[in-house]
């Protein structure tokens, strides 16, 4: 069984019954068969590509915001799972933004994120069909890709000289329906 | 259902105002403000929620604009539209322009004045940067432009953009200056040449900034209610 030491789970504060899972794995070489497990729903949780991840925290943004949504009842995706990649997404176009921060073939990396994973199950079933290895969550910036993350938030280097890249990505994606 | 700022203990409230209630807390490993617009029972709900819902978005919708515009102003971390919420950044060894200048006490000493002039000549140049992005603040004054270290460097914050507005009118920029100038000079008397600095490096910094003072000259004249209907 893989090992699933280097799962983190953080409580929501705001929303104290639901927990937010977060795991990183790299490697991953069964991209087709990933995919056809994502939309049959076989593996309960969102797949981040890693590049496009620069920190926990970013996660933990947009994880909160799927699980407000979802306790508000105002998910606009079909599950919490999409949920949180649209919430990563500065975009409003939810097959764009699951395009955009979901597993595509050029992925070795990838951030699984689960939601009320209570008993660790659901990210041991990721960590077992997943077929890559599970890497601790500090190495996460070794994969992460600065230019991209710019590229696809719209980060200038003006606004970088006041802020972390961290501060304008989480900005944007707390502050996303309201930025037109 | 997320849990109501109201049920945070009193004592993490630092600050009321007659708009908002702000809070220190938390936000997983981030230390951070958090800005409540309570419910006034004396509103229509519709109308309540309406202008609340839009006071918000005009905040954050400043917010981002400035932070593209590259003017250092707080992140945000998440919004509970359903508690109307705002959760950011608190922007860590700061203190305001008011806490600052009051350090001082008049009369000031050539080598005070020099670094007052120095802090002012940064905040009329940040207000140059502000209004040439077409963004008015709506509240300007020494309490909601911050300070942050270290000494010497002093990065311009601005904060609370709860009544800001994008506009281009040299007017409503005439008026965002005017009611800094009532506010810096009501709070820290004997101050106007420090004030001047402001208008200085204002206008070395905005090309525009000709027509903006004129008005300014307008406003101080007549007041900042333009319109005289109803």
């Amino acid at each position: 069984m893989a090992s699933c030491d280097h799962v983190r789970t953080f409580p929501v504060d705001l929303f104290p019954n639901s927990t937010i899972s977060i795991a990183l794995f790299d490697g991953i070489k069964n991209h087709d068969e990933l995919k056809k497990k994502i939309i049959s729903g076989k593996i309960d949780a969102a797949l981040l590509s890693a590049k496009k991840i620069c920190d926990i925290f970013q996660v933990l943004v947009a994880a909160t915001k799927a699980v407000g949504a979802k306790s508000n009842g105002k998910l606009k995706t079909r599950s919490i799972n999409s949920e949180v990649l649209f919430s990563l997404s500065p975009s409003n176009n939810i097959t764009e933004s699951l395009r955009t921060f979901g597993v595509s073939p050029s992925d070795s990396a990838v951030v699984a994120v689960t939601i009320d994973d209570f008993d660790g199950l659901k990210i041991q079933n990721v960590a077992q069909q997943i077929n890559a290895e599970m890497k601790p969550l500090d190495q996460l910036n070794r994969y992460t890709d600065e230019d991209i993350i710019k590229k696809v938030y719209k980060i200038s280097d003006a606004e970088l000289k006041h802020s972390k890249l961290l501060d304008s990505v989480a900005t944007r994606i707390a502050v996303k329906e309201f930025a037109t | 259902m997320a849990t109501k700022p109201s049920e945070l203990s009193d004592a993490d409230m630092i600050q009321q105002g007659a708009e908002a209630k702000i809070y220190q807390g938390q936000f997983y490993d981030k230390q951070c403000i958090i800005k409540e617009r309570f419910k006034k029972t004396y509103r229509h709900p519709v109308l309540e929620e309406r202008l609340t819902h839009r006071r918000i978005a005009q905040e954050v919708k400043a917010l981002l604009r400035c932070r593209k515009a590259g003017i250092a102003v707080p992140a945000v971390y998440f919004m509970d539209t359903c508690n109307n919420c705002i959760y950011m950044e608190k922007v860590e060894h700061s203190l305001t322009v008011r806490e600052f200048i009051q350090q001082f006490q008049p009369p000031y000493t050539e080598e005070d004045n020099q670094i007052l002039r120095s802090v002012a000549g940064k905040v009329g140049s940040i207000l140059a940067k502000l209004h040439s992005n077409d963004i008015v603040h709506g509240d300007l004054t020494t309490s909601n432009i911050l300070l942050k270290s270290p000494y010497d460097i002093w990065e311009v914050y601005l904060i609370d953009f709860g009544l800001s507005q994008v506009s281009h009118l040299a007017e409503d920029k005439g008026v965002d200056l005017y009611v800094l100038e009532k506010a810096f000079l009501s709070t820290h008397p004997r101050t106007e040449h420090i004030f001047e600095q402001v208008l200085a490096a204002y206008s070395k910094n905005y090309p525009n900034s000709v027509e903006v003072l004129k008005k300014l000259e307008e406003v101080r004249q007549r007041g900042r209610k333009r319109v005289m209907v109803g």
